[in-house]
């Protein structure tokens, strides 16, 4: 007898050991199976092994009774709630990550920030520029030091050279508008602080959020 | 998932209520789901009554915030899930594998055939990535329907079945493989 199906594809043949087909496709299978020695030992051979698993995951036999797993789960019932095995051994474990990623993160940011806004109030001219001053001392202290060879790399050889370097640095570049350039410096310090900070607190909420998920009320259905 | 039955929805009203007879009726109700459920996972006996336990803890702390628009069921089913995944991922942190799947259940008196076919297939299962033994267990173990499933572990119809096909055919190859051998 002939059919209108192809022969059943595994993926079929399970979704009708399951029963999840669509009764009109399952009818049909069904039919085909019937009428194909081939698909029917394909159909045969799936249902023993589906039953062969079935079987060996059979029911635990050496449950503790009702009554007894009652008795201990009532003594529990006061207990507070109970945290994630791991967390309540090792909470600071992991914290670990989300503290180095803080102190990095902070320390970053007070740094950039430092310099754009040091740098912006010596371009608005409300700060000396203790920056070349300190430079110049400290070459006119340690002459011979590692500071002294490491500016004479630069190509700076004395204090004359240095301050034109810092200037070259600094005036040449901005000349003409430091107090406009002073304070987009200012701007983007005060964002950078504000991203920064955004994701000190979005990482500490996600942490937060991840113990939680351990805990009980993660596990209930919104 | 069926419908809770009236009678159960009382009961859970009542739980959440502090009342622990009623608690202890919707125990009553669930434990071998949750037992069965936790063992076909972890493959232990001991563990999974234990996590019985800790499920039923964080039920009833949880009660309150259990919403009607899931079957009871399947919420308890999910909870334990989750708790028995947590249960694995710990071991395995600990031990670095789980080989001694379900070893506690086969008992000296049973047939030398069906304990070896037993531990075989526990082997194989053990060796599956936890998704798919999860899917395997709810559907062989549970025989739940995909859409249960799905809603269970919160996957579309379409993951299940891949998790599914994919658990399977890993158990067919791997056992296939060690009849090859013996
Ligand atoms: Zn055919």
């Amino acid at each position: 007898m002939k059919t209108h199906i192809e022969h059943v594809s595994e993926n079929e043949l399970y979704l009708l050991q399951d029963d999840e087909l669509a009764p009109v496709r399952a009818t049909a299978i069904r039919a085909h199976i019937e009428s194909c020695p081939d698909c029917a030992e394909r159909s045969a051979k799936l249902a023993s092994f589906c039953r062969h698993i079935h079987q060996a995951m059979l029911e635990p036999t050496e449950c503790s009774s009702d009554g007894a797993f009652w008795v201990r789960l009532a003594a529990r019932l006061d207990e507070p709630v109970q945290q994630h095995p791991r967390s309540a051994k090792r909470p600071w474990l992991e914290l670990i990550p989300s503290f180095i990623l803080a102190a990095l993160g902070g320390l970053l940011d007070t740094l950039v920030t430092a310099v754009l806004v040091g740098y912006s109030l010596i371009n608005l001219g409300l700060l000396p520029d203790f920056g070349s001053q300190l430079v110049a001392n400290l070459q006119s202290a340690l002459p011979g030091s590692w500071f002294a060879a490491w500016l004479a790399q630069l190509g700076i050889a004395d204090s004359a050279a240095l301050q034109a370097w810092l200037d070259g640095l600094t005036t040449s570049r901005i000349s003409g508008n430091e107090l406009g350039l002073g304070l987009v410096l200012l701007v983007l310090s005060v964002l950078l602080a504000l991203v920064v900070g955004l994701l000190l607190i979005w990482n500490v909420q996600r942490v937060a959020q991840e113990q939680d998920i351990r805990g009980v009320r993660a596990h209930a259905i919104r | 998932m069926p419908e809770d039955a009236p009678e159960e929805a009382e009961l859970i009203a009542a739980a959440a209520r502090g009342n622990t007879g009623a608690f202890a009726e919707l125990v009553r109700i669930h434990r071998m789901r949750v037992v069965r459920t936790a063992f076909g996972v972890l493959g232990s006996q001991d563990e999974a009554e234990d996590v019985a336990q800790d499920v039923f803890i964080k039920v009833w702390h949880a009660l309150d915030t259990f919403q009607h628009d899931t079957s009871f069921a399947s919420w308890v089913y999910r909870i334990t899930v989750n708790t028995a995944i947590d249960v694995l991922r710990h071991r395995k942190e600990e031990v670095g594998l789980d080989v001694e799947y379900a070893s506690p259940l086969t008992r000296p008196e049973d047939a030398a055939l069906r304990r070896d076919n037993q531990q075989r297939v526990r082997t194989a299962i053990a060796s599956l990535p936890e998704s798919a033994r999860v899917a395997l267990t709810l559907r062989e173990f549970e025989q739940l329907s995909y859409k249960e499933i799905s809603e269970i572990l919160q996957i579309p119809i379409g993951t299940v079945m891949s998790r599914l096909n994919y658990a399977r055919a890993s158990l067919k190859k791997i056992l296939s493989g060690e009849g090859a051998e013996e």
